[in-house]
């Protein structure tokens, strides 16, 4: 029994281990983009604080899906980012945001930036990119709906992840530019 | 503070309970062989007592104070790990942070095995530690690398993950909490978390994986349901300990009365089939027990559930219409196969299952039976029927309490009359207050109705008395 526990312990760190290390490398240098976000405050039992967070291309007419993918839901989801005309001040400087301006059931080309989400029988897209988890002190807990902007990775495999929240900064700040 | 006087409560409460534990193997063999050399009983007769002891009383059949003394020790640490994710350290990069968990895994797991055959107070808080370990890192996980999806996915994979220890235990803890924790989230996938989201309007999470409500309908959540199900029954059957090794019977019973009553695909929504659904499912819960032979503690919860759903119903007489609601066909299908289950049952049950002899068995069977029919009337269009249903099960229920305590006395079975004595107290002291509403109004009523109950009570207490005295 014991020999059998022992292979039991083995294959959770062994579990943990690999999950561990894709999760490393997956993004790295991955392709960056910026989305307006809508935040809400909730908890997660398991891992604590976070931001929920909405974004346009949340929903099938957000992400410009056509009918015939909505009826087939659920399912996988590609949608297309392209660099928009509305742009914000962060601390990182001025920075246009991303909109997505097309939905496709199949894998999509390699040129452009698309993001795989799974689109469900509600007409609502989810990507994985809807919780941003925070310290408990952390003053993002506090942000008001379309404060903040999410800075998202999205990598070979469209699988996009939240590598930072950040503030909006107000408009009367805005050094301008030459 | 409140913290710390809980746990001196619950160090007091678990030494209490420690005090009472049942007789070691050791201690039965070495008081067997003490009788044997004594001449009281022969060498053969012990070697038979001792089968006998191991096959009623497995080892680890029951928990002691110890063992949950050391089983709270070990919640709490997982508790304090949990918390200390939770501050999300921002200063810990990701590698370290996977880093560090690896090794704490790797180290708490291999200390269990290490520990497994020694003290019971070291072995078994690092049993459920490692238990709780693979959640708290896809907790970290999800914090470190910002994942989001299906509320019930970690709980899944975890499950998984810890299923080996649950089965691999030398002790029955580990693979109780597993089934408990099995159940929670059976029955929070298939019928909260989705439903929690809509009411408060949390659209951001996908729909979870285990969802039976909302359309459309996803067959890979039923499938998912029905193999935890089963696995529920088969580690209960098989790992849990003998005096809670059949409440997967109830667990059934709950779940599919669940699916009929929740927004699910084959939803109910007529009163009349509900009420019928639950009277058959508790009948046939109970019934399933006894075909078992189960003993009356193992078949306690599912009689409080009968009996339960049984008075319930005693107080339809203030309906004033009839039952109406919306039914689907499969809904309306898998009432009526449990009911004919239920009928079957209490009919094909053999008699000394229910009492050793044959003509209260008959009677027991009547009880059972009887309800069921009765039920039945709720599906009329007239509310009369109704009020014949109540009034009907007001009798049945007032002769099943007689019945407790009359064979409990014939059988030697005081508990049987203690639990016809609650029911009896239970139905008039109901039945009084509804009849006698208008009375209480007034002082003298007041006065009246006390000394009415008084009397009641001091009736009924000298008859449970004489009884148990006739059963002992």
């Amino acid at each position: 029994m014991t020999r059998w526990l022992r292979i039991a312990l083995l294959a959770q760190v062994a579990f943990f281990a690999v999950w561990g290390g894709r999760l490393l490398t997956s993004h790295t240098d991955a392709a960056v983009v910026w989305l307006a976000t809508e935040p809400v405050d909730p908890r997660d039992l398991l891992s604590g604080h976070y931001v929920a967070l909405r974004y346009a291309m949340g929903t099938a007419d957000g992400a410009r899906c056509p009918q015939e993918l909505r009826d087939s839901a659920p399912r996988a989801v590609w949608v297309e980012l392209i660099l928009g005309t509305e742009t914000v001040v962060t601390a990182e400087g001025v920075t246009a945001l991303w909109e997505p301006v097309q939905c496709r059931a199949e894998p999509p080309p390699p040129a452009g930036v698309w993001v795989l989400g799974t689109l469900d029988g509600d007409g609502r897209i989810t990507y994985g990119i809807e919780r941003m988890f925070v310290a408990e002190g952390s003053p993002l807990r506090e942000a008001r709906s379309g404060s903040v902007v999410a800075k998202v990775g999205v990598n070979d495999a469209h699988e996009p992840r939240i590598l930072d929240l950040v503030p909006k900064h107000p408009t009367t700040n805005v050094p301008t530019e030459e | 503070m409140v913290e710390v006087l809980l746990l001196i409560l619950a160090v007091a409460y678990f030494a209490r309970r420690g005090k009472g534990k049942p007789v070691t193997k050791e201690a039965l063999d070495d008081m067997l062989a003490g009788a044997a050399t004594a001449g009281i009983i022969t060498p053969a007769q012990r070697e038979q007592l001792l089968a006998y002891a191991a096959a009623h009383h497995p080892s680890g059949g029951r928990f002691g104070g110890v063992a949950w003394l050391a089983v709270l020790g070990g919640l709490f640490v997982v508790a304090g790990v949990s918390l200390l994710i939770a501050r999300n350290w921002e200063d810990i990069g990701p590698v370290l942070r996977v880093g560090a968990f690896l090794m704490l895994l790797l180290a708490v797991g291999e200390s269990a095995i290490r520990s497994r055959e020694r003290a019971l107070a070291l072995a078994l808080p690092l049993e459920i530690v490692w238990l709780f370990l693979p959640l708290l890192g896809i907790g970290l996980y999800g914090q470190t690398f910002q994942l989001t999806g299906d509320a019930l996915q970690p709980f899944l994979v975890w499950l998984a993950l810890a299923a080996p220890l649950a089965w691999l235990s030398p002790r029955p803890f580990v693979a109780t909490l597993h089934t408990a924790a099995l159940v929670l989230v059976l029955f929070a996938g298939n019928y909260v978390i989705d439903g929690f989201a809509s009411l408060f309007g949390v659209g951001t999470a996908p729909r979870s994986m285990l969802a039976l409500t909302g359309e459309p309908t996803d067959p890979v959540a039923w499938l998912l349901s029905i193999v935890m199900l089963a696995l529920i029954v088969l580690q209960s059957l098989r790992l849990l300990p003998q005096h809670h090794r059949h409440h997967c019977v109830g667990v059934v019973a709950f779940w599919v009365f669940g699916v009929l009553v929740g927004p699910t695909p084959i939803r109910i929504e007529h009163p009349g089939w509900i009420v019928l659904a639950a009277v058959s499912l508790a009948t046939l819960w109970v019934l399933v027990l006894a075909y078992l032979d189960t003993s009356i503690e193992e078949r306690a919860t599912a009689t409080t559930a009968w009996l339960g759903a049984l008075y319930a119903l005693t107080f339809t007489w203030h309906m004033t219409d009839p039952a109406r609601g919306d039914v689907t066909t499969t809904g309306v299908g898998v009432i009526v196969a449990t009911t004919v289950l239920a009928l079957g049952a209490a009919l094909l049950l053999p008699t000394q299952r229910l009492s050793p002899r044959p003509s209260w068995a008959l009677a027991g069977k009547a009880a059972f039976v009887v309800p069921v029919l009765v039920t039945m009337l709720f599906l009329g269009e007239d509310v009369q029927l109704v009020w014949l249903a109540a009034a009907v099960l007001n009798v049945a229920l007032f002769a099943i309490a007689a019945g407790l305590m009359w064979h409990g006395s014939l059988v030697h079975e005081p508990a049987q009359v203690n639990a016809g004595v609650l029911v009896m107290l239970a139905i008039l002291i109901t039945r009084f207050l509804d009849v006698f509403r208008d009375m209480l109004q007034s002082g003298i009523g007041l006065i009246v109705a006390g000394a009415l109950l008084a009397g009641l009570a001091w009736a009924l207490d000298r008859t449970r008395r004489r009884l148990i005295g006739a059963a002992s």
